[in-house]
C-alpha cells in the first residue's frame, strides 16, 4: 500500500512538472517574428512621410488640403492606421492634426516617423504614428 | 510458519505489481515528454524559417527602394550576374524609384528570374515583386513567381514615388 501511494505521489509530481514545462516552454523562446513585423510597421510609417513629403502632399495640407494625406490614409488599405502632426516651429503650435477614419486613439507602441518641412517662409515639424489596427 | 510464507508472497505480488505499474506511468510519461520535445523543436523550426523569411524581405524591400543598388549602374549592364551585380536597387534617391531601373528589372523577369532572386537575397524561395499606383491599385511592373495559394509566404509593403505619383512596392516570398 505505501508503495502505491509513494507511486501515485511520484506521477503526480511528474504530471506537474510536465505541466509547468508545457507553460513554460512557449515564453522561454521570445517572438522575434513579432519586433521583425514591428519594424515592418516602423518601415511603412517612415514611407508614408517621406512619399507625402516628396509628392508634395505635406505642403498641399499646410495650404488648407487636407484630402492630400488623408486620400493616402484611405488607400493604404485596412488593418493600417496612421495620424499625421504638424507644428509650427520654434512655437510648437500644431497648425494640422489629421487621422485615418475609424482607428481611434494613437496605440502605445505606435511607429513614429519626424521630419521638417519648409513651407511659406516658416518651419514646421511634422510627424506621422503608424499602428496596427 | 504457513501464514508468514503466505504473507511474504503477497507482499512480493503487491511490489511486482507497484513495480509495474510505476514501469506503466514512467514510459508513457517519457513519451509524452518525446512528443512535446518533438513538438517544440518543429515550431521552433517554423519560428526560424518565418524569421528568416521576414528578415530577408525586410533587407529586401530597403535595398530596392531606398538605394541604387550595387554598382548604381547596374540596369545598363546587359548580361546580369552575381558577379557584377552585387545588391538590387530601384531608387534614384532613396524613396524615389528610377522608371529606368523598374523597365529593366521587369525585363531581365524571363531569364535572369533565379539570378535576380539571388542577388536580392530571395534565393530559397519563390518571389514576386510588384509595383502599383496606391490610388488605383493598377500594376505598373510585376516580376517573378507568385508564390502557391497553399505555400506560407510572407509579404512586405512599402511606399515610394514613382514620377509625381506614389507607389506600392509588394515583395512576396515563400516555399
Amino acid at each position: 500500500m505505501k508503495g502505491f501511494v509513494l507511486t501515485m505521489d511520484a506521477v503526480v509530481a511528474l504530471g506537474l512538472v510536465l505541466a509547468v514545462l508545457g507553460l513554460l516552454l512557449p515564453l522561454a523562446s521570445p517572438n522575434n517574428a513579432d519586433a521583425l513585423d514591428e519594424i515592418a510597421v516602423q518601415r511603412y510609417t517612415s514611407d508614408l512621410l517621406a512619399v507625402l513629403q516628396k509628392s508634395g502632399r505635406v505642403e498641399s495640407a499646410l495650404a488648407g488640403n487636407e484630402s492630400a494625406i488623408t486620400s493616402a490614409f484611405i488607400y493604404s488599405g485596412q488593418g493600417k492606421c496612421f495620424l499625421f502632426t504638424a507644428r509650427r516651429m520654434p512655437s510648437g503650435e500644431i497648425v494640422s492634426a489629421l487621422s485615418k477614419g475609424g482607428c481611434g486613439s494613437v496605440r502605445a507602441n505606435a511607429a513614429t516617423a519626424v521630419s521638417n518641412e519648409f513651407y511659406n517662409g516658416s518651419v514646421y515639424e511634422v510627424q506621422l504614428a503608424g499602428w496596427l489596427a | 510458519m504457513e501464514m508468514s510464507r503466505s504473507g511474504k508472497r503477497i507482499r512480493g505480488q503487491v511490489l511486482v505489481a507497484d513495480a509495474m505499474l510505476a514501469s506503466i506511468f514512467l514510459a508513457m510519461a517519457f513519451f509524452v515528454l518525446l512528443g512535446t520535445i518533438d513538438e517544440s523543436m518543429v515550431r521552433a523550426g517554423n519560428a526560424d524559417r518565418e524569421i528568416s523569411r521576414k528578415a530577408s524581405l525586410l533587407a529586401a524591400s530597403d535595398s530596392l527602394v531606398l538605394s541604387s543598388g550595387q554598382p548604381r549602374d547596374w540596369n545598363e549592364i546587359q548580361v546580369i550576374n552575381e558577379t557584377n551585380v552585387k545588391s538590387l536597387g530601384f531608387a534614384s534617391s532613396p524613396s524615389s524609384l528610377s522608371f529606368e531601373k523598374l523597365q529593366r528589372f521587369a525585363q531581365a523577369n524571363s531569364t535572369n528570374y533565379s539570378i535576380l532572386k539571388s542577388v536580392m537575397g530571395l534565393a530559397e524561395s519563390d518571389a514576386w515583386v510588384e509595383v502599383d499606383f496606391l490610388e488605383n491599385n493598377s500594376p505598373a511592373y510585376e516580376f517573378g513567381i507568385r508564390p502557391g495559394e497553399n505555400s506560407t509566404a510572407g509579404v512586405i509593403e512599402r511606399l515610394a514615388v514613382l514620377g509625381k505619383s506614389i507607389v506600392v512596392l509588394r515583395i512576396e516570398a515563400g516555399q
